[in-house]
């Protein structure tokens, strides 16, 4: 058998070990900036988002886009939605997602997440949504913030990700069948109704 | 020239592709945890060598924003390549080589004969197998385009060097420019 050099393997210890002990140091990973804020404690309302949302998302820093769609229907007192996002750029093609959230005082709280893509929550605020994600296998994307307006009729936002090379965004959508003066309020109370 | 030496063999393309995927793991394993530290560093400075953002930037579509989206692990990467390689200069293998139980020595043929010291030799075929990567590097850390293509011709060149020459019986590229071959 031939004497192979203790050196290389030692050299190879000594690299990673030096490399986590300088993880040890350095920042927590995670989403940097905006997270998902708590409600304000204003007294805005929050738009009837109930019902079919058509619209596209764009990268416009590496000029990536593709479409999304969302149908958002009330479940007794809270809301669920189902909806695609189209990935074909990216080569997953279009990826199911669902959601679900409630209204806590004057703020609708929202959680995401599609099997493929990844997760996250948000808030909608009156006309105004914040948030967060995290992108996860197979395109490992990590974490990204968002943060736009809503109304009844439409949305628009933005993304980030947040690795400095990472993309960023925007998303717009249009409620193509939205509740006409219904507001969430009377929604809610129709169902409180029907349990009475 | 020792007696191992006159017994050893030298090692052909699937070897030394093989040691080449196993350096090449390795290296992904240390740019993991690089990324937390230095990864943002080079991200960072990539975004500034590749115009990322930029109207004009030719860096777009899905390849490049898959790429950037782990740019902390994706542009620490030569570095870490490039430590994972070093053992070679100092000690003939690295965790590649050293796994399969091949090492890198002087020649000791009369085409490749090399009057250059075995660490001094090592280092001319580190820097050789290298460019590629230390371009790279460079580039990165000069945040430049102008580099970053060059970088690319020079990764480019060493590759095809390595697989035009490498055969059977004869060395590679940076083996030949270093008078280096590796045995079993």
């Amino acid at each position: 058998m031939r004497h192979r050099s203790k050196w290389p393997p030692l050299f190879l210890i000594a690299l990673f070990l030096a490399a986590g002990a300088a993880t040890l140091f350095a920042p927590e990973a995670g989403p940097r900036g905006a997270c998902v804020a708590s409600a304000v404690g204003d007294d805005r309302t929050i738009p009837d988002i109930v019902g079919t949302w058509e619209g596209t998302w764009e990268d416009t820093i590496y000029m990536v886009s593709g479409s999304m769609s969302w149908t958002i229907s009330p479940d007794r007192y809270d809301y669920i939605g189902s909806g695609t996002i189209d990935l074909t750029a990216l080569g997953l093609g279009a990826q199911e997602g669902s959601a679900g959230g409630g209204i806590t005082r004057q703020a609708l709280e929202f959680t995401y997440e599609a099997n493929s893509v990844g997760s996250g929550n948000g808030v909608l605020t009156g006309n105004s949504l914040v948030g967060d994600g995290l992108v996860t296998a197979p395109l490992n994307f990590g974490y990204f913030t968002f943060r736009g307006t809503v109304t009844s009729e439409a949305a628009e936002g933005r993304f980030f990700f947040v690795s400095p090379t990472g993309g960023a965004g925007r998303v717009t959508m249009t409620n193509t069948t939205p509740v006409e003066s219904t507001s969430w309020g009377s929604i809610k109370a129709g169902y409180r109704n029907d349990d009475e | 020239m020792t007696s191992r030496e006159r017994t050893s063999r030298r090692v052909g393309f699937g070897f030394r592709i093989l040691s080449g995927v196993i350096d090449f793991i390795f290296a992904v394993l240390l740019a993991l945890p690089l990324s937390r530290t230095l990864g943002e560093w080079f991200a960072g400075r990539a975004v500034v060598m590749l115009s990322i953002g930029s109207p004009d930037t030719l860096w777009t579509g899905p390849i490049p924003m898959a790429l950037g989206a782990i740019g902390e692990l994706v542009y620490v990467l030569p570095l870490a390549w490039l430590l994972i390689l070093m053992p070679e200069i100092f000690f003939g293998a690295a965790a590649g080589k050293w796994m399969l139980g091949i090492r890198i020595l002087p020649a000791t043929s009369v085409r490749l004969r090399s009057d250059r010291t075995p660490l001094v030799a090592g280092f001319v075929r580190w820097v050789v197998k290298c460019a590629g990567l230390l371009s790279m590097t460079l580039a990165l850390v000069l945040g430049s385009g102008v580099a970053a293509v060059v970088a690319f011709g020079v990764s480019v060149s060493v590759l095809a060097g390595f697989f035009v020459t490498i055969q059977p019986k004869s060395d590679a590229l940076h083996d030949r420019l270093a008078g280096t071959t590796v045995v079993r």
